[in-house]
């Protein structure tokens, strides 16, 4: 009797932990109250980052910690994506959340990624945006609004999203 | 009487047949004292809720100044939180397990756990506050068991009893109404923010909900709770009941006891 309570328990976390980490990702339109908040955040190599040098570009910022395996999984996805995109107003931005950088230069090695990987050590952005899921996903347009939010694992490279962000580049 | 045992008797004196005696003797004592302690250590009782619902209590340690009322996410031998509960029991702790599920024909699914309802929780709670020989009581809870224990503090009878409930311990509770979308506060249940005894929340380090503790704390004490928040290094949300646990997390959970002991002091336990 207790090994089937245990069974069911364990697979309820199972399930609870991908519904946590992995809700199936959809986007949503954006309608809280963060209207253009910035990221001044430094990479891996120390180079400072700003949002605002982004511009112009439709930008995909994904906030992401190592021990989130939805984060681990769909990474790839988005370096494929950044291919697909290649020749339009498009970039892609993450933050990792508070982890130190051994942590994150470990993990990018089992994990190559394409796109800049910036350190919020302190946690302070991620706070500021409201981030309390992970992988937590943002998508601006060109003037730098955020249009749609995303919690959970996706396939960035999938026809449909490829599609939205293609449209979206456009306007 | 064994073979061997007559063989020894025959060809030897009766000094061998009172060292027997002794060994026997002293082996039956230390058997019956482990039987004893066992028995006092674990104890089961009902509570009859209502006519359709009967709650099953295991109460492990000896009467003792402190107890604790764990809300469980599992129940039974194999569950980590009896073997921690035998170990918290021997630093000197009396713990009680209400098997809330049960009583409802439940798994102990995430989902039926947070749905438990608030007056059973406060029942169990009356109970053992009008039964124990404890001074003072504390609620404990992880995950979603997390909710009904915020529930129960809502109760306003329980905060208006001269009660020897101290406070709760919930070590990476989950009690939002959904998983906060990026840039949105996090929605809690109602009952969050309605408590007044002390709370304090451990979180892991190693998931996004730390980034929550202030807001959570900010509302848990909006009726006047006092609520401490911390972090658990290195480990994820309710990384005691997870299947594949990293290294660190096997460390914590062993340590749990003695995590669950220091957090109370901090309560007021002793």
């Amino acid at each position: 009797m207790d090994f089937y309570r245990h069974l069911i328990f364990s697979l309820s976390l199972v399930l609870m932990g991908q519904q946590a980490q992995a809700a199936t990702g959809q986007l949503k339109e954006y309608w809280g109250d963060l209207t253009s908040p910035e990221i001044e955040l430094p990479d891996l190599q120390g180079r400072q980052h700003s949002l605002t040098d982004y511009r112009g570009n439709v930008v995909l910022i994904q906030f992401w910690a190592t021990y989130c395996t939805s984060c681990r999984t769909e990474m790839p996805t988005m370096n494929r994506l950044i291919k697909k995109m290649r020749g339009k107003p498009f970039k892609i931005v993450t933050v990792n959340m508070a982890e130190s950088p051994g942590q994150v230069r470990q993990f990018l090695q089992e994990v190559p990624v394409d796109f800049p990987v910036l350190m919020d050590s302190d946690g302070s952005t991620l706070s500021r945006w409201k981030v309390f899921a992970a992988p937590a996903n943002f998508i601006l347009d060109k003037r730098g609004k955020i249009i749609f939010t995303l919690y959970g694992e996706i396939e960035w490279d999938s026809d449909e999203m490829v599609s939205r962000l293609n449209a979206l580049s456009e306007e | 009487m064994p073979l061997s045992f007559l063989i020894y008797l025959k060809g030897d004196s009766l000094q061998a047949l009172a060292f027997h005696r002794s060994l026997a003797y002293c082996v039956s004592v230390l058997l019956l004292a482990t039987l004893a302690f066992t028995a006092r250590a674990e104890s089961r009782a009902t509570l009859e809720i209502n006519d359709e619902i009967e709650i099953d209590i295991v109460t492990f340690g000896e009467p003792a100044k402190t107890g604790i009322i764990w809300f469980a996410c599992r129940q039974g031998e194999d569950a980590i939180e009896f073997a921690i509960a035998r170990r918290l029991a021997s630093k000197g702790y009396q713990i009680y397990f209400p098997d809330m599920l049960s009583a409802h024909f439940q798994s102990s699914l995430p989902s039926n756990i947070a749905r438990i309802p608030a007056a059973e929780v406060v029942a169990v709670i009356e109970h053992i506050i009008d039964n124990t020989s404890a001074e003072r009581l504390f609620l404990l809870a992880g995950a979603r068991a997390a909710v009904p224990v915020i529930r129960g503090l809502a109760d306003k009878k329980l905060q208006q009893m001269d009660s020897k409930l101290k406070g709760a311990l919930l070590i990476t509770p989950r009690i939002y109404k959904t998983t906060p979308d990026p840039g949105s506060e996090p929605v809690y249940i109602d009952e969050a923010g309605l408590s007044i005894h002390p709370i304090l929340v451990l979180e892991g380090e190693r998931t996004p909900n730390r980034w929550g503790l202030p807001h959570l704390a900010a509302t848990l004490k909006k009726s006047g709770s006092r609520v401490q928040t911390d972090l658990i290094d290195g480990v994820r949300g309710y990384f005691y009941l997870r299947d594949y646990q990293t290294p660190a997390e096997r460390e914590m959970t062993r340590q749990l006891d003695t995590l669950i002991h220091d957090n109370l002091q901090k309560l007021g336990a002793n």
